[in-house]
């Protein structure tokens, strides 16, 4: 197995890459390596080293390096699976989509990798139904799985499907085994593969409450040791959906950190999530900016959802700003303190006031600090 | 107003005209990968006599790769960004007012935000300032490092979860383009946000690659943030050390000098505790005062004694204010 490193490689930078990703600590570090690898001379040239290089390159995060460096690979089958990997992390399914149905790798280890990741990327995208049915189609090759090491991927493949549609209790079991293996093989990092916080939300969907935030905690934890904002977001989403109490706190952390990993799709659900909850606590006007983000991720599944959400909340009848209430406005945002806009527009301080609270109702903002979300 | 000619914006308005070259060395620091072939190609352009348009593209390029040939005419926004650096708050204010919103003009406020202490604006500013910089391709955290100023913001504000991802995630982007300047204001960001027990060697390289690079902008903070750190570890002397050079390298730049100076009064005032009252204070950051006169085999009284001269010469006004002294600045060892 190309993850597998033996003592002799030891000086190779792209094995010490991929050592220090399996173990899951400092991705800073890992991604040292792997820029290290791509140019080493006994790497760059290498294969298997530029794609282990690759592979880590995409879990810290460093999609810039791994997206520069892919073509290196032009020759070899593993070119269109990092490809689509590169494209689904940016939220691109449908290039994530295509690259993997348009043709199987020769290699049979190879085929089973694609079918996994191709049903991933349809679960994604929300197509369940084609998702089940390529896992299906597949199954012949049950013997193969059984014994291979890509078991995990398939396990997680699986349940992603079975979560998808609406089983939760068999997409947990298959979490569950699929941590059995990975654990098994010496693989610890949710980075390689976050089946603690997905068991988490599957226990969660099954009324498993207790078992479900104890995961998503141990998840939350492995997560922080490597660091990466998409892994440490999607962990930090993860507790916040199922631990009891508010979690909007964790859920706008998560919010930041995916927006910053590029990760549109997760954030799209996690802004429906946040604006939810602070509908129900009824917060409006916080909600309507979250389910407005929501809908400019441009992740289309979500985008109907956030429209139809946006359209739930009593409505705010949104008038333009005046051209003086637009200037107090811009001040404002800009940092400016209301006596210094009076100053600065030669108006009474009580006036900047009033124009404040009317640029507030107008948008629909609960007050200065909102201001900057509402005016973009 | 503002005229966008700098290569954070090149590619929205490079003209067709431009060198071929020059839009390649352009293409490569906005993604920010291959600093290298970026210099290569910016100083084969310069040499070979070419229009205004790409001696101005060319050298923005060398300068954000750390290899200054000249200096370029800066757009409006980060002209703020140095005034702000500079201390000049209100002129900067001024500057900005003018600007039309984009990725550098988001990240010049968030820079004013953070001078005047508002970090939960700046924090919004910086992300936002990173989406309108993403949304353009602009990926090079030496044009924009709108990564670790929203660490540090993060910091600020309690969140250090966020904080400490989003530095580490800069010092991998700074490492890909790798001048001396990127890497040490990203290496400082983790050091901020990072491990405590690694947070004094980090600050001295962040220190010492900013010192190489000259950036002395980002080398002031960075040494304020080292002198902070040895101080918390209880190492005065070198911290006094640090912020007495400090001074020497702020001399003109009012906002600086200032922090310098209000941190090394703190570190006076902390020296001129008795080794009795320095022990006296550092034990009562966690017990009762009838525990540390138990502790230290005195009367209640006596430790009542010392914590209200621990009071006076550190100018704090009651027992939270000196937890929180104690812990941030330490106290000088006995």
């Amino acid at each position: 197995m190309l993850l597998r490193t033996n003592a002799q490689q030891t000086r190779c930078p792209a094995a010490l890459a991929i050592r220090q990703t399996i173990g899951g600590t400092d991705f800073p570090e890992a991604a040292r390596l792997a820029h290290a690898a791509l140019d080493a001379p006994g790497c760059r040239d290498d294969p298997v080293c530029l794609w282990r290089a690759l592979i880590v390159l995409v879990a810290a995060g460093d999609l810039v390096t791994a997206d520069a460096n892919a073509d290196r690979l032009l020759d070899h089958t593993m070119h269109v699976q990092i490809r689509s990997q590169i494209a689904r992390l940016s939220g691109d399914l449908a290039t994530a989509r295509d690259l993997l149905a348009s043709g199987l790798p020769a290699v049979k280890s190879l085929q089973l990798l694609s079918v996994v990741l191709l049903v991933e990327v349809l679960v994604d995208a929300g197509d369940v139904d084609e998702a089940e049915k390529t896992l299906l189609a597949n199954k012949s090759d049950q013997a193969r799985w059984q014994s291979s090491a890509l078991r995990p991927a398939f396990l997680a493949a699986r349940a992603a499907v079975h979560r998808a549609q609406g089983r939760p209790l068999a997409a947990y079991v298959d979490h569950l085994m699929c941590g059995h293996h990975l654990l098994a093989m010496g693989v610890t990092s949710p980075a390689i593969a976050p089946w603690r916080g997905r068991a988490a939300l599957a226990a969660h969907a099954a009324q498993r409450e207790e078992l479900a935030q104890r995961l998503a905690a141990e998840e939350l934890a492995a997560a922080r040791r490597w660091g990466e904002p998409r892994t440490v977001g999607t962990a930090l989403s993860t507790l916040g959906c199922v631990s009891g109490g508010d979690g909007t706190a964790l859920l706008s952390d998560a919010a930041d950190l995916l927006a910053v990993a590029g990760a549109r799709h997760e954030l799209a659900a996690i802004r429906l999530e946040l604006g939810h909850r602070l509908a129900a606590r009824g917060d409006d006007g916080a909600a309507r900016g979250e389910y407005v983000s929501a809908a400019r991720t441009g992740d289309e599944r979500h985008q109907q959802q956030a429209s139809e959400a946006l359209a739930r909340l009593p409505s705010v009848t949104v008038r333009a700003l005046t051209r003086q209430e637009d200037l107090v406005a811009s001040l404002a945002e800009a940092g400016l303190s209301n006596r210094a806009i009076a100053q600065r527009l030669f108006l009474t301080i009580s006036t900047v006031e009033v124009h404040l609270s009317n640029v507030y109702r107008k948008l629909g903002v609960n007050g200065r600090k909102d201001l900057s979300g509402a005016l973009r | 107003m503002c005229t966008e000619s700098s290569v954070s914006t090149a590619a929205r308005t490079s003209p067709e005209h431009c060198d071929e070259r020059t839009l390649r060395a352009v293409g490569l620091t906005r993604r920010g990968t291959d600093r290298a072939t970026a210099i290569a190609l910016a100083r084969e352009v310069l040499r070979s006599g070419a229009p205004d348009d790409d001696v101005q593209y060319c050298l923005h390029v060398l300068t954000y790769a750390g290899r200054p040939a000249g200096k370029p005419d800066f757009t409006p926004p980060r002209q703020a960004r140095e005034l702000v650096d500079q201390g000049r708050c209100d002129e900067a204010l001024e500057v900005l007012l003018g600007c039309a919103e984009s990725g550098e003009s988001l990240f010049a406020r968030g820079r004013l935000n953070q001078a005047a202490g508002r970090h939960d604006r700046a924090y919004a500013d910086f992300l936002a300032a990173g989406r309108a910089a993403e949304a353009v391709g602009m990926t090079n955290p030496a044009i924009l490092p709108w990564c670790s100023a929203a660490a540090i913001s993060a910091h600020e504000v309690g969140r250090p979860v966020v904080a400490r991802s989003l530095a580490e995630a800069e010092l991998v982007a700074a490492r890909r383009w790798g001048d001396a300047r990127t890497v040490g204001r990203a290496l400082h960001a983790v050091a901020l946000t990072g491990d405590a027990d690694r947070a004094v060697t980090r600050f001295t390289t962040a220190v010492r690659l900013l010192s190489d690079a000259g950036a002395l902008a980002e080398l002031l903070p960075a040494r304020h943030h080292l002198a902070q750190a040895l101080a918390t570890q209880g190492r005065h002397e070198e911290a006094v050390a640090v912020c007495a050079s400090s001074l020497a390298i702020a001399a003109g730049n009012p906002l600086w000098t200032r922090q310098v100076e209000e941190l090394r009064a703190r570190l006076d005032r902390l020296g001129r505790l008795t080794p009795q009252e320095s022990r006296t204070a550092t034990l009562a950051c966690g017990m009762s005062n009838r525990e540390v006169a138990a502790e230290l085999g005195v009367t209640t009284r006596t430790v009542e004694l010392h914590l209200t001269q621990v009071y006076r010469k550190l100018h704090v006004k009651g027992r939270r204010e000196l937890n929180r002294v104690i812990l941030r600045f330490g106290v000088t060892p006995p």
